[in-house]
């Protein structure tokens, strides 16, 4: 019992500290940027609306608040999806991408930046606000389509052969956007390289609302379901030995999972790294098994990463943002792999 | 010669088992008819291949029947709700448990599934649970332990242990002593045996320990290669037979099979289980 109670007390230290950190990045994302707010400066601007300037005021609501909160929504969403598939397929290198959403998406955009736009509207589309709204319903399509193939392909299937489809399609999907890409031109194929770097600064506020209850739905899914995910932990077998039906649970999870990391990439891009490193980082951290803890732990541990990678992003000094998919990996790859040697039972996470 | 009684805690009728692939059935073994009783602890026996893990699935309902049904206390297996079959079936099955962090205790309170709720919370009654298996099998010391530094026999014992905080009336158990060591095989069988004796449980257990099994089995299932299942205590099946004809191939002396049981069965389950 005494181990117990201090278990309990290093995740309630864990998640505290999480939410406190969260808290702190927030601030550090709502002051710094192309122009610098000291927190003073920042609660001026946000409550004595007579005496602050519109400009920056503008800046501040328009543009760095909903960045950050899709940043945390973006981060949280795909830190709980990298949970559900690692566990659902029993792999710790599962991420949220492993069923092929994001090419899936990244085909939609493909289309849309490489065929549709050159011969449609031309530049302007693609660049316009038209422009982005296209490529953001095309890549929801594209991974929304990508999710649906897969899971009618998986109903009837053993949960190996479904991480055997989901990467084949994503291999096909991928190869027809090499080859749209083979045919384009060096100026399309520039803003789709852009879509693929990944950015949170894309989705405003009217984004955010279509962006924010989808994401809502997925997590709200993920989180009703610690118990079967705790199931199957120990194989398909034991968990509908314990009552788990399993094959309905399966297609839910990954329909969550899918629907979670499909939104962010549809809005955001594709943003590697994220989804694989926040449960690795939860589990570690933790040395615990349970969803019930794990679910929120990824979570909260998602929406700092991406805090953090959004804020290094735009690093001071820079006129525009780095690509966020190479600052999640560069900054996080020597966390996760300094954090895993410190372990002792390094190589026990799933064997 | 032991007709299947319909009211037993498990009994099947025509039972066919084996793997339905597109079309073609693969059937294994078909016109089963065998019971299972309370307080009664079984040995499933057969040569490889025979299909002793195919009739263990399907009797815990992870497979579907070909043919024929399986009932449980008279209501059919397949009519009875997952969460409610949970309550009354717990498997212990092959292949080692792989959980990744998952400390002793937390596997076993996975037993507690069936009884809880959403979040899978644990009230009094199920921490007790919890903590009588992890002592009845000799694992409480391994409880805050991750459950893959633990070795094959410990492994084994919180396996069980998990099924036990099941609190199923029916334990089905396949090769639960195949990667044991012999002292480990002996205690582990003893232990289960006496389970089902003092517990009321019905336990039924693949095994090739032919030795062990008829040491301490009350009765055997004796599934051969040709797809038929004959059920009798074993000195039934000694004496007509049964085993010899079963085991033609894997070299077994008829011979030492009959000294077995002109030696009195030695008392392996005397209240305690050794450490």
């Amino acid at each position: 019992m005494t181990v117990d109670v201090s278990s309990q007390k290093r995740t309630f230290t864990h998640l505290l500290f999480l939410l406190l950190a969260i808290l702190l990045g927030t601030l550090a994302s709502a002051c710094l940027g192309a122009v610098n707010f000291s927190p003073a400066q920042l609660f001026s601007i946000l409550f004595d609306k007579e005496a602050a300037d519109p400009v920056l005021r503008s800046i501040l609501l328009n543009f760095r608040l909903p960045r950050i909160l899709t940043a945390m929504l973006a981060g949280a969403a795909l830190g709980v999806a990298g949970l559900i598939m690692q566990t659902v397929f029993r792999n710790p290198l599962a991420d949220p991408f492993i069923l092929g959403v994001n090419s899936g998406a990244s085909l939609g955009v493909a289309l849309v930046v490489l065929i549709a736009a050159p011969i449609g509207g031309g530049l302007a589309v693609t660049l316009g606000g038209g422009g982005q709204i296209a490529t953001v319903t095309a890549a929801s399509l594209g991974a929304g389509a990508t999710l649906f193939l897969v899971l009618a392909l998986s109903r009837r299937v053993d949960v190996l052969s479904v991480l055997i489809i989901g990467l084949m399609i994503s291999y096909a999907i991928g190869a027809m956007v090499s080859l749209l890409m083979f045919f384009s031109m060096a100026e399309h194929l520039q803003s789709f390289i852009n879509w693929s770097f990944g950015d949170y600064s894309g989705v405003s506020w009217g984004r955010l609302s279509i962006l924010a209850p989808a994401l809502g739905i997925g997590l709200l899914t993920a989180l009703l379901m610690p118990k079967p995910l705790d199931a199957l932990l120990l194989g398909d077998h034991y968990a509908a030995s314990m009552g788990t039906e399993v094959k309905r649970v399966r297609i839910c999870l990954l329909a969550a999972a899918s629907l979670l990391a499909g939104a962010v990439t549809a809005f955001c891009g594709p943003i590697g790294f994220l989804g694989i490193a926040a449960p690795h980082l939860a589990r570690t951290r933790l040395r615990t098994s349970r969803h019930a803890i794990l679910l929120p732990a990824s979570l909260l541990t998602g929406a700092l990463l991406s805090l953090l990678a959004d804020l290094a992003a735009r690093a001071p000094g820079l006129d525009s943002s780095l690509p966020l998919n190479a600052v999640t990996a560069l900054i996080g790859a020597p966390v996760i792999i300094a954090v895993l040697m410190r372990q002792r039972n390094r190589r026990r996470l799933f064997e | 010669m032991n007709p299947s009684d319909p009211n037993a805690p498990l009994a099947t009728a025509g039972l066919s088992i084996g793997y339905d692939e597109k079309g073609t059935a693969g059937t294994i073994a078909c016109g089963l008819d065998v019971s299972l009783q309370s307080g009664q602890f079984v040995c499933l026996l057969g040569p490889n291949g025979a299909g002793k893990t195919t009739l263990l699935r399907t009797l815990s309902g992870a497979l579907p029947p070909l043919a024929g049904d399986i009932r449980l206390r008279g209501t059919q297996l397949s009519a009875i709700p997952p969460r409610e079959r949970a309550h009354q079936i717990s498997v212990v099955l092959a292949d080692r448990i792989s959980a990744g962090m998952m400390d002793a205790r937390s596997l076993v309170a996975l037993g507690r599934h069936p009884y809880s709720g959403w979040l899978g919370r644990l009230n009094a009654k199920d921490r007790e649970s919890i903590a009588w298996a992890l002592e009845i099998v000799g694992a409480s010391k391994l409880a805050e332990r991750p459950v893959a530094e633990l070795s094959d026999g410990e492994q084994q014992k919180v396996a069980i242990a998990r099924a036990l905080a099941q609190e199923a009336s029916i334990l089905l158990l396949d090769e639960p002593t195949a990667h044991l060591d012999l002292p480990n095989r002996i205690e582990t069988m003893a232990l289960l045996r006496q389970l089902s004796h003092e517990k009321n449980l019905s336990i039924l257990l693949s095994t090739h320990d032919l030795e062990l099994a008829l040491r301490q089995a009350d009765q055997l299932w004796l599934l051969a290669a040709n797809g038929t299942l004959r059920q009798g205590t074993p000195e039934q099946l000694a004496r007509d037979g049964a085993l010899a004809r079963a085991f033609a191939h894997e070299a077994l002396s008829w011979e030492s099979l009959r000294r077995y049981f002109n030696q009195p069965a030695p008392e392996a389950q005397s209240g305690q289980v050794p450490e």
